[in-house]
């Protein structure tokens, strides 16, 4: 099952297991689904069109005396050129944020129908408040909170320090807290 | 995540017991709650899109037929001498690496003391340099995974 030699159930399979990766930290970071549906489809293509270059490079290494070397998850290839293509659609389109308060309240119809509205409601919220952090902190945060990545792995994908990613996470974790915390009786986090 | 990361991020907030100092016990709560259902439940893709995606891959795929990449520049320095003489095994084993050894050894018996700790340290300088390119090089695992088209131990 090999994708460069043609192989059409590996490119299905890549295609499962990258997408929704490259789409769902896109969306966190960008908030809009059609930019993250466009930043993670460019992320995608450029893996495709890369393939053939990877794939000869670790040939012609196998074939030479090179050493060990180590190597890093092609996630993080992934994610830092999501990052990376998140900024520049960023770029493009400054100055538009969500907004936390119009964030709508949960229903109190039926039991399972508020649950699924507050469900929703949370999600929002915590998009909404993503959006709120600076953009440094946000990628920082999606990364280490919700993509679970360690700091050394973001640092790669950032392009910073370790401790850069420490301080970043922190004051993003802080100030997210802060922007839910007013919201939380909303939530359905009020009892404890 | 690792705890050592805990503990960093925790430092930056001022404590060291691996919790958040700069947080309202019950924000954090509400906080962790909003990630936790975050990473359980990620953005979902429409079906279309995804469609669209394995559309893009398909046509990106390579064919078997498709031509290998031009051949890489010869080696030059001591690799493009070991190319000259048929290759690092010619030089390593066999009668080459018999005449090799054999010629080392001749120079060894005729060398000074000093002419031998000079041939120490290029020897040590040598691996360094490689070393170092070895760290600058570009690390991506990625042919693997698209060769195999199995990601398991990746993500």
């Amino acid at each position: 099952m090999r994708y460069v030699q043609g192989d059409a159930a590996a490119a299905s399979a890549l295609t499962r297991r990258l997408g929704p990766k490259a789409f769902g930290v896109a969306f966190r970071v960008l908030g809009d689904r059609a930019e993250a549906e466009d930043v993670a489809q460019e992320a995608l293509l450029r893996l495709w069109i890369a393939a053939p270059d990877w794939v000869h490079h670790s040939e012609d290494e196998t074939q030479g005396d090179a050493p060990e070397r180590p190597k890093a998850k092609v996630s993080t290839w992934l994610y830092r050129v999501v990052m990376n293509l998140s900024i520049d659609m960023k770029r493009r389109r400054r100055g538009a944020t969500v907004d936390l308060d119009a964030v709508p309240e949960p229903a109190d119809a039926c039991r399972s129908a508020a649950e699924m509205v507050q469900d929703g409601a949370r999600e929002q919220a915590l998009q909404a408040a993503l959006m709120q952090l600076p953009e440094r902190q946000r990628r920082a945060v999606v990364l280490r909170h919700i993509e679970g990545l360690s700091n050394p792995e973001i640092a790669e994908i950032l392009d910073v320090s370790v401790e850069a990613v420490e301080s970043l996470t922190a004051r993003g974790k802080r100030a997210l807290a802060n922007l839910l915390v007013a919201r939380k009786a909303a939530l359905g986090y009020n009892d404890g | 995540m690792a705890d050592q990361d805990r503990f960093h991020d925790a430092r930056h907030l001022g404590r060291e017991d691996g919790s958040d100092m700069g947080l309202d016990q019950e924000a954090e709560r509400t906080l962790e709650a909003l990630l936790s259902a975050a990473q359980m439940q990620p953005p979902q893709m429409s079906q279309a899109f995804e469609q669209g995606l394995l559309a893009d891959a398909l046509a990106h795929m390579p064919s078997p037929t498709d031509p290998t990449p031009p051949m890489q520049a010869k080696p030059t320095g001591l690799a493009g001498l070991a190319e000259a003489f048929g290759g690092w095994i010619a030089l390593s084993g066999g009668a080459g690496g018999a005449v090799c050894a054999g010629l080392v050894g001749l120079w060894l018996g005729f060398a000074s003391p000093a002419a031998l700790e000079t041939m120490t340290a290029n020897l040590v300088s040598f691996a360094i340099s490689e070393s170092a390119n070895e760290v600058t090089f570009d690390s991506f695992d990625l042919a693997i995974v698209l060769q195999d088209g199995v990601l398991e131990e990746e993500w």
